[in-house]
């Protein structure tokens, strides 16, 4: 049945029902719904709660239950999410399961409390050292979320990743009908885990730590091995361009809806604009720009950031076409007549 | 009118109401409306981001004390409207969701108390998890009453699913909030609603007052 929900208690609702027993968090706007939702309900369904020290705390503490083979989540916003970095790129080093709920806000910095996109490099390029990348997963709308997170835990299991979902505040604070479409966990083999029953096998070690430089490269060149796979089969993108559209319009998560609605507005006055809406940010749909309708001759990328998914759009495009920008940045929302105004601009100045 | 506070769940809806009440008024009564927006809580839907738009139909509103700063984490509580409430003044409170958010009420209570004429106004939606029968109706309307130091005077409805609201949401709702009413022994203050909805229901609503806009104030189109 569907009840309305904000974004934030749709995630931690679809997280327990994904089989989540763990979840580690740290108050900051615009997510602090997450871990109070979590708080009340959390225990009450027999799993843990806590309210560790510090972001690096709740990632930490991640990693041991990641380790001991149960499904786990924590959440933070943009500079909290810069604290976790370190501990995700130990996620990602011992191949551990984890989801990072990121409900992202204004930076550089503390930034403020306002949606922005300005994590697209963080979350997309890894933002701890070392070679690695998780899966991310970015969507426009509450129901959205809570299906990805169903998926995120799933995907984090079979491929022993860590993985994202990134939604800006506005998916956070917003209420929207939602139905939780609880299906059961993907079964996954966790013989790896350190589950405390080394009298009836050898003793597991999880550790990201390797001092043996073939060993250690051979350990990435298997993961690589994974993210290619990956790359294959759990790349999502909405893709609304139609033949016949002149312009294509690149928006994630929230954002894309006042593209949607700027469409609408472009179309009564006979200019065909079409959405490339990527759902998963990594890995990034680069094909379908090589695949586009002949009709398309213009791309406008629209980010809540000065710029940042733009750069995977040019290695998508390959410069086939002109790839324009339309931001705005530290909080501030773009209107549907803004992104129509320079879909306009862009579509009569010909460019 | 003078005095109405408006409590209820989080995401019940209360800033959506207070903003229409406080238009309905302003419209009838051709006075200014003052709404103060006592949400510490939520940093975002609150009525402050209106405020601009508001004040062009003489409805002032009163966030927090740096300049209705839509962008602010901190509280910074303003409580310049008490000395409206002192006068007088249509002034509808906008609390913040839950027990939490009645923590401020505490420090207006005296004014408050010594209105000749307030109401306190629970507002309820079938389809919020909080509130999602007539049992969880009452309960949360008994946890409010077991911590303030006044007493909810009447239940507000408003069933809704936002877009996909339809005239069975509406009228759900109000029958659970009737029957939350009568266990309680607290009137039905309002039922909340869309004027498109409302034209095919009128007839059927039991509540005295109704409460009818056009669209949500606090959503933009494209939300």
């Amino acid at each position: 049945m569907k009840m309305l929900m904000k974004g934030n208690e749709a995630i931690c609702e679809a997280a327990i029902a994904a089989g989540c027993t763990a979840f580690f968090g740290y108050p900051i706007t615009p997510q602090n719904e997450i871990p109070e939702y979590m708080s009340f309900h959390m225990t009450d369904r027999g799993g843990v709660f806590v309210q560790a020290e510090s972001e690096i705390g709740a990632i930490n503490m991640c990693y041991g239950a990641a380790a001991a083979g149960v499904r786990v989540m924590t959440s933070s916003s943009s500079p909290g999410i810069a604290l976790k970095q370190e501990g995700i790129s130990y996620l990602a080093g011992a191949q551990l399961p984890c989801v990072i709920v990121n409900i992202s806000r204004s930076g550089p910095g503390l930034g403020g409390i306002l949606p922005a996109q300005g994590d697209y490099f963080q979350c997309t390029r890894g933002g701890g050292n070392g070679d690695y990348y998780m899966p991310v997963y970015a969507p426009f709308s509450v129901q959205e979320a809570t299906d990805l997170i169903f998926k995120a835990f799933d995907v984090a299991d079979v491929y022993r990743t860590p993985v994202m979902v990134v939604a800006d505040g506005m998916l956070g604070q917003m209420m929207e009908p939602v139905e939780i479409n609880a299906r059961p966990p993907v079964k996954t083999d966790k013989s790896w885990a350190t589950n405390g029953e080394s009298g009836t096998r050898p003793r597991n070690v999880v550790n990201s730590l390797n001092l043996n430089a073939e060993a250690l490269e051979a350990m990435n060149h298997a993961r690589f091995e994974l993210y290619k796979e990956i790359e294959q089969k759990e790349m999502m993108v909405d893709n609304r361009v139609q033949d016949g559209d002149e312009i294509a319009i690149v928006a994630y998560g929230a954002p894309s809806r006042i593209v949607i609605n700027a469409i609408d507005e472009l179309k009564a006055e006979g200019i065909n604009a079409g959405l490339i809406r990527p759902i998963t940010l990594w890995p990034f749909p680069y094909d379908v720009f090589q695949n586009l309708p002949k009709s398309v001759k213009h791309i406008l990328v629209c980010e809540l950031s000065m710029g940042q998914m733009i750069d995977d759009v040019k290695i998508g495009v390959a410069g086939k076409y002109p790839v324009n920008f339309y931001g705005r940045c530290g909080g501030v929302i773009f209107e549907p007549s803004e992104i129509a105004d320079a879909a306009r601009k862009i579509v009569k100045g010909g460019c | 009118m003078g005095v109405c506070i408006v409590t209820g769940p989080y995401g019940s809806g209360k800033t959506e109401f207070c903003v229409n009440l406080a238009r309905k008024i302003a419209e009838d009564t051709g006075r200014g409306v003052t709404i103060a927006d006592l949400d510490v809580i939520n940093p975002y839907f609150r009525s402050r981001e209106k405020a601009e738009w508001l004040a062009a139909k003489n409805i002032t509103v009163m966030g927090d004390c740096l300049d209705n700063n839509t962008g602010q984490d901190l509280p910074a509580v303003s409580y310049a409207f008490l000395s409206r409430v002192r006068r007088g003044e249509n002034v509808i409170i906008d609390l913040a969701g839950g027990e939490n958010g009645l923590k401020l009420l505490a420090s207006c209570y005296s004014a408050i108390e010594s209105c000749p004429k307030y109401e306190f106004l629970c507002v309820l939606n079938l389809f919020r998890k909080e509130t999602a029968s007539v049992a969880k109706m009452v309960n949360f309307v008994h946890r409010i009453n077991n911590i303030s130091l006044l007493p909810v005077t009447g239940l507000v409805s408003n069933g809704h699913m936002l877009r996909d609201t339809t005239a069975e949401h509406v009228l759900e709702s109000e029958q659970a909030a009737i029957e939350a009413s009568r266990m309680l022994g607290v009137p039905l203050g309002y039922t909340m609603l869309r004027r498109d909805i409302y034209d095919g229901v009128r007839d059927k609503l039991a509540s005295e007052r109704i409460l009818v806009f056009d669209k949500p104030t606090m959503r933009e189109d494209w939300q």
